[in-house]
């Protein structure tokens, strides 16, 4: 589904060594180290205040790192200034020219290239076409809507063909429908030009969704670089796991060591079972599923989602669990009233086992 | 009855808070602007007379002097000093107000053009004495420089056109700092980045960025420092001695010493609609602001 990245075969496009920064005492980034390949789609996902933001601006050349180094296609490009990198930029919030119409603001990255007329005229053209902005080229920004205006900017940056390609927040500001549609659109142009994206995000859903490599952030660091489906499936970290999706613990000790651990397991991956069905029902799989302990528990909240349907369940030791299915009907057997006492276990395998911080 | 009832809810209606509030803001500029304008301009087509200032008759005698007394001339030059100055206050004022948005926090900010503000507050009057003190051939300045042995003899400032002009820049500086701290106050940082990250270099920035989008605060800088710097006439008789013939002093003479009132309407109404041309064009070039 998701292209494997070719780490091992060609050399980054991007690689970041020991990046440090800090604002005024505060450390933004600490000790950041990465590679991105060419062709990639690199999400920098965590919550505000990570240093996302600043990495990537970092990589624009609008901010200096205190320590560390960026090589582009292997020469160091740390103390270059942006317009002296082949890496352009789109804004969060565009940053249109306003005093500009749609053609004077795509064409400004060529003009300050000294490209000749015809060539700037001809991308400006081609530009229009790829972004379904044919009839907008004398429009004001001003005037257009946001999603306009936010494929204007993407058609600012791209005209200019950078080898890299920044993103920052990009879909922030659109309505929901807006966000989900320009996702598969940004999917399908930088596959469809061969770029390589370096995008900033909070949304994990969008992460999930547009990326090759997701690098989970936070407090500066980085917690987990990976596919979506690694870092999904396979957090390595309980940040990870709290920040990606919704996730269970159940607090265990480790049988040999005895240091305290945890189990993640998602809500889709919990069985949840009517507690006076138990005996009947699920004696016989539960042989099979040998080890398996099962949680009792009361159904304190449920909440229909149209295609999902959630239950949550209040376990004994006052813990919380959040189970999640497909909602097949009120009269179908894994419907759950409140109130209800109920049983749950998870399906075999689905569990990660995570240090407790 | 009734009818009474509805009459006074009408009066009571007609003196509300609202009506009277919007009345006044119309009739201020109507009573002591347009209605003064007006009866100037009416002036300024009568004949002269030496007892009763006018004389109730039609005449164009007092546009056709504006050319055949070689008025024109004086009154082009008399605008000189006053493009001067703009020029000069301009020049000081965009680089100190970009300074002062771009490397200070919106709350030093307010300090900073807060303390502009102050001198402005005290009248133009006592501050053109002021420089005086500071210019005059025995002034502080050349005791300073007289003193620090830069120069051997005083400099002779005051009472020359530059004085004028130290003067004129000092007590309208404000005036352009204002207008041109609110435009470059809200120009977003991230316009400049984005020039920057689409390989803009400095200068170029400036020009397809930065000027463009604050050309409105200059322009209406530059209205408030030499529409006013035309009529402060008694910045030039205090530092300009009797040298300096400014639009103002034209107009002065013409009302106070010569009291031909006519000719002082007419050069006045000059003065007017040259600053209706300027409104007009600042109207047309800056559409876009305006959407």
């Amino acid at each position: 589904m998701h292209r494997k990245v070719n780490k091992d075969f060609s050399p980054p496009i991007l690689t970041i060594r020991n990046l440090f920064k800090s604002f005024s005492n505060n450390q933004i980034l600490k000790n950041i180290s990465l590679d991105i390949y060419k062709g990639e789609f690199l999400t920098l996902l965590g919550p505000s205040g990570c240093g996302k933001t600043t990495m990537l601006r970092i990589i624009a050349g609008l901010d200096q790192p205190d320590d560390g180094n960026i090589l582009f296609h292997g020469n160091d490009i740390t103390d270059l200034s942006p317009n002296q990198r082949k890496i352009n930029t789109v804004f969060q919030n565009y940053a249109l020219f306003p005093h500009m119409n749609v053609k004077e603001n795509l064409s400004f990255g060529p003009k300050m290239s000294k490209m000749p007329k015809r060539e700037i005229e001809k991308r400006i053209l081609e530009m229009l076409e790829l972004l379904k902005l044919n009839n907008y080229g004398n429009k004001r920004v001003t005037t257009l809507s946001g999603g306009e205006q936010q494929r204007v900017a993407l058609g600012r940056a791209l005209i200019n063909h950078p080898d890299v390609l920044l993103l920052d927040e990009p879909l922030s500001a659109l309505d929901y429908s807006l966000r989900l549609q320009m996702r598969f659109e940004l999917k399908y142009l930088q596959k469809k030009l061969g770029l390589t994206f370096i995008f900033v995000t909070h949304d994990q859903e969008e992460a999930l969704s547009v990326s090759d490599r997701i690098v989970v952030m936070r407090a500066g660091e980085i917690l987990q670089t990976g596919t979506p489906e690694d870092i999904y499936e396979r957090p390595t970290n309980i940040h990870v796991a709290k920040f990606i999706g919704q996730a269970n613990f159940f607090d265990q000790q480790d049988k040999e060591t005895s240091k305290n651990i945890k189990i993640m397991v998602r809500p889709e991956d919990i069985l949840l079972y009517h507690g006076e069905n138990l005996e009947t029902e699920t004696k016989t799989e539960t042989k099979a599923a040998d080890n398996h302990e099962y949680f009792k528990g009361q159904v304190v909240e449920t909440n229909y989602l149209g295609k999902l349907f959630e239950t949550l369940v209040v376990l004994e030791n006052n813990e919380k669990i959040l189970v999640s299915h497909f909602y097949e009907g009120a009269s179908c057997n894994n419907h759950f009233q409140i109130g209800e006492d109920v049983y749950l276990t998870w399906k075999k395998n689905s569990e990660v086992i995570l240090d407790d911080e | 009855m009734t009818s009474k009832k509805n009459n006074e809810s009408r009066i009571s209606r007609i003196f509300s808070f609202n009506n009277l509030s919007i009345s006044l803001t119309i009739l201020w500029p109507v009573i002591f602007v347009l209605i003064p304008f007006a009866i100037l301009t009416t002036i300024s087509f009568l004949v002269y007379d030496d007892v009763n200032f006018f004389k109730m008759q039609f005449t164009l005698e007092n546009y056709k002097r504006l050319v055949k007394d070689d008025y024109l001339p004086v009154l082009l030059n008399s605008l000189v000093p006053s493009l001067i100055t703009t020029i000069i206050t301009l020049v000081i004022s965009y680089p100190l107000t970009f300074f002062i948005t771009r490397k200070f926090s919106k709350k030093t900010q307010k300090f900073l053009i807060f303390l502009v503000i102050i001198p402005y507050w005290t009248s133009s009057l006592l501050r053109s004495y002021g420089i005086r003190i500071i210019l005059g051939t025995e002034g502080i300045l050349n005791t300073i420089l007289i003193h620090l042995k830069i120069i051997s003899a005083p400099l002779e400032i005051i009472y020359t056109p530059t004085a004028v002009i130290v003067g004129f820049v000092y007590l309208l500086i404000p005036l352009m700092i204002l207008p041109l701290y609110s435009t470059m106050e809200k120009l977003d940082s991230r316009l400049i980045e984005a020039a920057y990250d689409l390989k803009a270099s400095k200068l170029q920035t400036f020009l397809k960025v930065i000027w463009p989008l604050t050309l409105p605060g200059v322009t209406v800088g530059s209205f408030m420092v030499f529409l006013p710097s035309m009529g402060m006439f008694y910045v030039a008789d205090i530092l300009g001695g009797a040298k300096s013939i400014l639009i103002g002093n034209l107009v002065k003479g013409q009302f106070l010493e010569v009291r031909n009132w006519p000719m002082g309407a007419t050069l006045n109404t000059l003065i007017l609609v040259f600053l209706l041309l300027f409104l007009l064009i600042y109207k047309e070039k800056s559409h876009w602001g305006h959407k």
